[in-house]
């Protein structure tokens, strides 16, 4: 390229270019390896049984992920290195580029080291301080977070996420006059808020956790064996994590019954995929398929699962489990059983057996949970939710959330607000964690701090109708009416449901003497109060009735059942669940030409594929084999890509 | 009252706002801010007072086993101590056990002991006893007696000699339904008491579905929405020993809730008493006089109904006063767990704000199911506390949340002043750590010592009977008698200034839950040995005025007349 200003600028523009268009590169990179972690832990979990290879896949595809990321990397330090001669903006901002890449490889000494570099160039710019006070938290470094994060709010007083990455660093600090500066910026920075109409949801709190982004909507907590491997991933150690992985692979019968290529299994598992669970009985049901092979056990019960033969079910993990008694799927699976069978005390008593005997089940400590919950043992529930929480590998804020739940239940208002606002740290950029934290801070009497929290959902997305109501209902009971109002009208212009928030706002509006408009919002919410209490009265009586019916049946009083489930069908005749609960009745009765009626009008509503299967017993009992058999096809239909071991 | 579980409310504080009138911080003299040195020690059964409230537990779970009972304070027999009525329940399912049933009067010997006096007393059990109020509808001196059930209800007139009458179909005041709260009031200023009876739902024991879970094989007590509400009843006292039911023409009639705790008051200063019903599970409802016998129901706009997010609670129990001193009437409404009980602060033009977290009293709260509450000032500092009688409607409740108990401790708030309370329960003494399934509270002073003692009822327990001990504060204590007003003031207003500070006080007959307060208005006056001034409001709208009042007496004051007689406290 010739040597002229516009021959440089151009070559300017193009190193920038790449520079900045290189994290693109990267990150597509970065996404790959970590897409590929979250098929590594979906395989791992072997809900058919063939899912061996495909571990292997994985591991093979995050290793070329890995490399390609590194290469960008180094590649992109290179272009960096190139860039000592341009414009400081473009420095400063390729400077960042790189750290943030450092940073979501695990280099934080690199990505720290960068910064550096980069403050040298530029010490005034905030988004330097904020991923430096970012990384010192990373590493546990509350000082230097706090210092990081104060230069940052020095050097952009305009931007609340500023104030809030200080709030919170000062009350980690117990800093307690820079807490308050913070909240107060936070409080102020509400107008703004309140007048932004275009922002859309962001990510302004973005934390250095790359495996979070993959597991958004649900907790990441892996199988014992593989739990190393996500300890190194949480440290960054990436390399070191795929090494875990191979290691755990090798020894995982999932894996090894694949390579030893038993074929009668993966004949089975292709038939339960396919929902073809008659042929995959009888290919394991075959005299010698499953006598050497505890993984073929676990498949085998795990086809009788799906085909609602619990019994058998049971039996064959049971097996399982003695031929390999660490073998955790196993384990977990019978758990499952007894839970689809009703027997909640034995799925509770198989996972306590499982983390008896393999202690690193986190997988085990979280169903207990779910289980002890359902059956409304909340404190159980909720130290077993904390002990999945301190040991998953990603989505930790579902499980603290699911804690905090548990504390409000228990009317522990503290160890509520400790739970969200752990679940805040976890995923910061989640509004809904920061709205439940200024509830629970609302209990506990902090209105200021509720405040912060509202505002830090807005900042996130100024359009949370929630987060609004929230702070017009503080602003009503400070007495102050005015801003009140505006809140709670920006309020119900957002939400669908706006009972409380026209509640609020009619409040509101009386007291500063607009009666008139008052009395319209009023009249609304007694409007929707009827509606709702209708309605609730209605859900009371059909849930009172719907457990006479079933206490009937128990009672094997079948008629009695059958009448009463007739009665909700008459008030409620959509509900495919009441129609299999009478259909149930009737058959019990001896009715079977009625039942199965019940039946076919339950499938027709969209019920459970169970009830195929209840209807391929009737038709046979009724002597109809054809239909029998149509049903049963049905039934595996219904199954096809779908196991209900999933 | 509901099962659900936890639901964040949205519950707020005010910012420091100070109202337009003086907000006080108070110095204790008895103990720190967060404990008191007075302990309430449940003498009930060395006092006499031996009941144990039958209420018909069933398999069948109705209803009505676990809402009552209900008791109260009142001076029979005018000997100038107050004497204890307690309301039995009975059973819908078991006859045998419906005939054991008895309501239960205790006469006080002059002393803060008791005796039984009941079988003389002419006062029998009919249906499933509820809850009573008291007062004096014809004007005749001896307090009458207005008993609820589920079934007719049943109006005892005072005969004199320790006797009652059953005057119910003579008085025209028995409705068949289920009522529980009831308050006497003079609500057009005739000069004689008119009835409110607040009526539940129609759970009679004649419909009663299953509740439960069949999986679990655990049948539990219903939830009230699964009835039909019932409106609430209004009767005019005719003056001639008979009442007219007025329901249809003042609207009340139309207004259907599952009505539990009333107490009557003149929330707007408008010298008209006004009614609060606290629904259960339903807005509660703030009727408001808007003419002669039409009332209008004005507790969503008032913002009394529901609590912040919109939607109602468990409404049980209810109290009004004036708890921050600012001139204004105040609520307290007790609810479910997990609802916080409801403290409504009054902030005039007929205004109230939900006041609770400010208060303090919001998530201590939370794990208890309320019913009685009563604003006392139970260490005469001169300002107002609160306390709760608690116990869960469930008499299985473990079974929805392990850790859950049907015996709920009571709590004791302590004013701080600023409009803030602290839970004191743990140093308020042996009456206060007993665990029962708590359901009537009422306060007065059973010994004449100048503070309040409580008077607690336990479904299918033992009542307590908790002796104030320990506080060493002044007080006063005001009897009213009316001449041209009701003969026992009720809805009078008492203002009692000293040292530059005012209290204000409302007579009310019918208030907590079930029951009634000793009628006799009591003031602590901390160290303070006399008052400057007594305002008596009465409701023929005469004020008659006493100044310089020493402190440590029970005065009595006559309508036009002043003071009728005097009776130091014996300590």
């Amino acid at each position: 390229m010739a040597e002229t200003v516009l021959g440089r600028a151009v070559a300017v523009a193009c190193v920038t270019a790449a520079v900045l268009s290189m994290p693109a590169v990267a990150a597509a990179q970065q996404q790959t390896f970590f897409q590929s972690v979250a098929e590594l832990a979906d395989a791992a979990e072997g809900i058919y049984g063939d899912e061996g290879s495909h571990i292997g896949q994985a591991l093979d595809t995050m290793s070329r992920a890995l490399d390609g990321w590194d290469r960008e990397i180094a590649t992109l330090e290179a272009r960096v290195a190139a860039t000592q001669t341009m414009s400081a903006r473009t420095r400063i901002e390729s400077g960042l580029t790189l750290a943030r890449m450092y940073a979501d490889r695990g280099r934080l000494d690199d990505a720290m080291r960068h910064l550096d570099q980069v403050e040298s160039l530029e010490p005034k710019d905030a988004a330097v301080h904020v991923m430096r006070g970012l990384l010192r938290d990373a590493r546990g470094e509350a000082a230097g977070a706090l210092e990081a994060f104060r230069q940052a709010r020095a050097e952009a007083p305009d931007d609340p996420a500023t104030a809030y990455f200080l709030w919170r660093s000062s009350e980690a600090s117990g800093n307690a006059e820079g807490s308050r500066g913070a909240r107060a910026a936070l409080a102020a920075a509400y107008g703004p808020l309140l007048r932004d109409t275009r922002r859309t949801r962001g990510a302004p709190f973005r934390r250095i956790a790359p495996l979070e982004e993959a597991a958004r909507s649900t907790p990441l907590v892996p199988l014992a064996a593989y739990h190393p491997g996500f300890e190194r991933l949480a440290r960054g150690e990436l390399r070191e994590a795929i090494e875990e992985f191979r290691r755990a692979a090798a020894s995982d019968p999932l894996v090894k019954g694949a390579s030893a290529q038993l074929s009668v299994v993966p004949r089975a598992t292709e038939a339960l995929r396919q929902g073809r669970l008659a042929d995959a009985r009888s290919f394991l049901e075959q005299p010698g398929a499953t006598d050497d092979s505890s993984e073929a056990r676990r498949v085998l019960g795990l086809v009788y699962w799906a085909d609602s033969d619990f019994d058998k079910s049971i039996e064959q993990l049971e097996t399982a489990m003695r031929m390999n008694p660490g073998d955790e799927r196993s384990r977990l699976a019978l758990s499952r059983v007894f839970s689809s069978a009703g027997r909640d005390a034995d799925a509770q008593r198989a996972l306590q057996d499982t983390l008896r005997v393999i202690p690193a089940s986190e997988r085990a400590h979280w169903w207990l949970a779910t289980s002890y919950e359902h059956v409304n043992r909340f404190v159980d529930a909720r130290h077993e939710f904390e002990q999945a929480a301190s040991k998953a590998a990603a989505g930790r804020s579902h499980l603290l959330g699911a804690v905090g739940r548990l504390a409000s239940a228990a009317a522990d208002v503290a160890g509520a607000t400790d739970a969200f606002s752990r679940a805040v740290d976890e995923d910061p950029d989640n509004p809904a964690w920061h709205r439940l934290l200024a509830g629970a801070l609302l209990f506990q009497d902090r209105p200021d701090d509720a405040l912060a929290e509202f505002v830090a959902a807005l900042i996130i997305d100024p359009r949370d109708g929630d987060a609004h109501l929230g702070i017009g209902q503080i602003f009503l009971n400070a007495g102050r009416d005015a801003e009140a109002v505006d809140a709670l009208r920006r309020a119900i212009e957002l939400k669908t449901d706006t009972l409380d928030a026209e509640y609020a706002l009619a409040t509101a509006l009386t007291r500063l003497g607009d009666s008139r408009e008052a009395a319209r919002y009023f009249e609304r919410v007694e409007q929707v109060q009827r509606q709702r209490l209708a309605d609730r009265r209605r859900t009371l009586s059909l849930d009172a009735l719907r457990e006479e019916a079933a206490l009937r049946a128990r009672e094997g009083d079948h008629s009695g059942a059958s009448a009463l489930w007739q009665q909700v069908i008459g008030l409620d005749p959509q509900r495919a669940s009441d129609h299999v609960g009478l259909a149930g009745a009737l058959a019990n009765a001896g009715r079977l030409d009625a039942a199965i009626e019940e039946y076919e009008r339950a499938a027709r509503l969209g019920a459970d594929p169970v009830v195929y299967r209840r209807l391929a017993d009737l038709y046979a009992r009724a002597g109809r084999a054809p239909d029998a058999a149509r049903a049963r096809l049905r039934y595996e239909a219904a199954l096809g890509g779908g196991s209900p071991t999933r | 009252m509901n099962i659900s579980g936890c639901r964040f409310v949205a519950a707020f504080i005010a910012l420091g706002i100070i109202g337009g009138r003086a907000v006080y911080s108070q110095k204790h003299a008895d103990g720190t801010a967060s404990s008191t040195n007075v302990r309430f020690t449940d003498i009930g059964g060395t006092a006499g007072v031996n009941f144990r409230q039958i209420n018909g537990a069933s398999p069948e779970k109705h209803l009505a086993e676990t809402i009552g009972s209900g008791g109260l304070f009142f001076d029979y027999d005018n000997d100038g101590w107050i004497d204890i009525l307690l309301v039995d329940g009975g059973s819908l399912a078991d006859p045998a056990i419906a005939r054991q049933a008895r309501h239960r009067l205790f006469r006080n010997r002059g002393n803060g002991t008791f005796d039984d006096v009941t079988s003389s007393s002419g006062i029998r059990h009919l249906g499933y006893g509820m809850g009573a109020c008291a007062g004096d509808y014809d004007n005749d001196g001896r307090v009458d007696l207005y008993i609820t059930n589920v079934g007719p209800n049943t109006l005892y007139r005072n005969a004199g000699g320790g006797a009652f009458t059953d005057v119910t179909r003579t008085a025209r005041v028995g409705s068949p339904l289920w009522s529980t709260g009831c308050a006497f009031a003079d609500l057009d200023k005739d000069g004689d008491l008119d009835l409110f009876v607040a009526n539940y739902v129609s759970a009679d024991g004649k419909h009663n579905p299953y509740c439960g879970n069949a999986r679990l094989n655990i049948r539990f007590y219903c939830h009230p929405l699964i009835f039909e509400p019932r409106p609430s009843v209004l009767y005019r006292n005719e003056g001639n020993g008979t009442f007219s039911d007025v329901s249809e023409q003042s609207g009340i009639g139309a207004i259907r809730g599952n009505g539990l705790g009333v107490v009557i008051a003149d929330y707007d200063d408008d010298s008209w008493p006004d009614i609060f019903v606290a629904n259960d599970s339903v807005p509660n409802v703030l009727l408001h006089r808007t003419g002669p016998w039409r009332y209008e129901d004005l507790a969503l706009r008032a913002g009394v109904a529901v609590a912040i997010d919109g939607m109602a609670r468990a409404g049980m129990g209810i109290d009004a006063a004036d708890y921050d001193g600012d001139g204004r009437l105040d609520l307290v409404v007790t609810n479910l767990d997990f609802e916080m009980f409801s403290l409504f602060r009054g902030l005039g033009g007929r205004l109230f704000t939900y006041a609770t977290p400010e208060s303090g009293i919001g998530s201590t709260t939370l794990p208890f199911v309320g019913f009685g509450a009563v604003f006392f000032d139970f260490d005469n500092d001169t300002v107002l506390d609160v306390a709760f009688a608690n116990g869960h409607m469930l008499d299985n409740p473990a079974q929805f949340r392990a850790g859950a108990s049907h015996a709920q401790r009571k709590l004791l708030f302590r004013n701080l002043g600023a409009r803030r309370f602290t839970d004191v329960t743990s140093s308020a003494g042996p009456g206060f750590a007993l665990e029962k399934v708590g359901r009537g509270l009422a306060a007065g002073d059973i010994d004449n010592d100048g503070d309040l003692d409580l008077l607690v009822t336990n479904n299918g327990q033992t009542a307590d009977l908790l002796r104030n001990d320990g506080t060493s504060g002044h007080a006063l204590v005001v009897r009213l008698i009316g001449t041209q007003s009701n003969r026992d003031g009720i809805g009078a207003r008492l203002r009692l200034t000293a040292a530059g500070r005012t209290q204000m006080r409302e007579v009310k007959a019918g208030s907590s839950y079930l029951g009634q307060n000793d009628l006799r208005q009591h003031f602590g006056l901390g160290e303070l040995t006399r008052a400057e001034r007594l305002e008596v409001k009465w409701p023929s709208g005469r004020v008659d005025v006493v100044e310089d009042l020493p402190a440590d007496q029970i005065v009595s004051i006559r309508e036009g007349s002043g003071i009728a007689d005097r009776r130091p406290f014996g300590k």
